[in-house]
């Protein structure tokens, strides 16, 4: 019995190494990082129209693109982003008239011409319309995607339009 | 005395081996197959999807569950009964070639088996930091296993594409 012991367990044995079986695969893990897109004014240049001395006649005051205020968006570099504008926004002088007294009113402001951006170049040059919701290339400046975006725009004062600081907000949206 | 001994041997020597080899080969053989035919063991591992946490930004923290179509997933099939050992070599970081890392977490929250199920649905929590051994009672059985994963992104991580590798081990 001894012996077929033996032969039991040399047999137990043989026939484990024979069905240990070991299968490896292997599979990816990744993600793609980017970097969250911002947009800010920068430069010297503002939408600010100064004074105005109101008539009796419909006056128009324009800013070019390349002298209005420019913006800087960033983001993943050789990414595209979208780019919203609101093409007119109303200027009001209730806050002064709040202060000074006097009468309420607006004025139209028009982002006419349309911005324009010149990629990652910082100076005006070469512009490029921006189309509302348009989709353009973050430029590759340092590992940082950039797009520089002039605004200029125009507005119209009426015949006697109410005095004030007029006062209102453009809002431009960039997002992948 | 010594004829006696002799044809006694003899006897043994004959009769012995024969009778033990047909009992306790027939019975080792049924302890190990459970019954099932002689044929060799059908035994695969298939990787069907990798684990994607497709676009996140710097400064957040991004999670793929089980049951999120970007977790990793693999198939084990197997055409006999037995334990089978389910072992995953994890990585720490997910890299960016060239340098950059993103720290990778992986724990019982994430990883997930089910049997003959291709949902994530009924099934099992496993820690995939620690080998696991699950039974499969039944022949020709298909188990789904799932992994996904927690990463925490610093803010200011270069930007790019970051990936390491995961091997799943499954020994029978």
């Amino acid at each position: 019995m001894r012996s077929s012991a033996h032969l039991i367990i040399i047999f137990s044995l043989f026939y484990m190494s024979a069905y240990c079986q070991t299968v490896s695969v292997t599979a990816t893990g990744s993600a793609y990082v980017m970097r969250g897109v911002t947009v800010s004014t920068t430069g010297t240049n503002t939408l600010n129209y100064g004074d105005i001395l109101a008539t009796g006649s419909t006056q128009t005051r324009s800013i070019s693109n390349a002298n209005g205020q420019k913006f800087l968006a960033t983001g993943t570099p050789g990414y595209y982003v979208h780019i919203n504008y609101t093409p007119t926004v109303t200027l009001s002088n209730a806050l002064w008239v709040a202060q000074y007294g006097g009468t309420t009113g607006t004025i139209t402001f028009s982002s006419n011409p349309a911005p324009q951006h010149t990629l990652g170049n910082s100076n005006y040059v070469n512009p490029v319309t921006i189309t509302n919701g348009g989709s353009y290339l973050l430029t590759n400046s340092n590992g940082i995607g950039v797009i520089y975006i002039w605004v200029g725009g125009q507005i119209s004062i009426i015949p006697n339009q109410p005095a004030g600081d007029y006062i209102g907000s453009f809002s431009i949206t960039v997002s992948y | 005395m010594k004829k006696k001994y002799l044809y006694a041997i003899l006897f043994i020597g004959i009769l012995y081996p024969r009778v033990t080899f047909s009992q306790e080969n027939t019975k080792e053989y049924d302890l190990s197959y459970n019954g099932e035919s002689e044929t060799p063991m059908i035994f695969t591992v298939e990787k069907w999807s990798d684990l994607s946490f497709g676009y996140v930004y710097g400064g957040t923290t991004a999670e793929v569950d089980v049951d999120n179509p970007n977790a990793a997933l693999f198939r084990l099939f197997s055409d006999k009964k037995g334990y089978f050992t389910l072992t995953f070599t994890l990585p720490a970081t997910l890299n960016l070639p060239g340098g950059g890392t993103v720290p990778i977490t992986f724990d019982q929250n994430h990883a997930y088996y089910t049997y003959n199920n291709s949902t994530p649905i009924s099934g099992t929590y496993f820690d995939p930091t620690q080998a696991t051994t699950i039974l499969i009672n039944i022949m020709n059985t298909y188990v789904y296993i799932w992994l996904g994963g927690t990463i925490n992104i610093p803010s200011g991580t270069p930007t790019g594409n970051y990936t390491a590798t995961i091997t799943f081990t499954v020994q029978k």
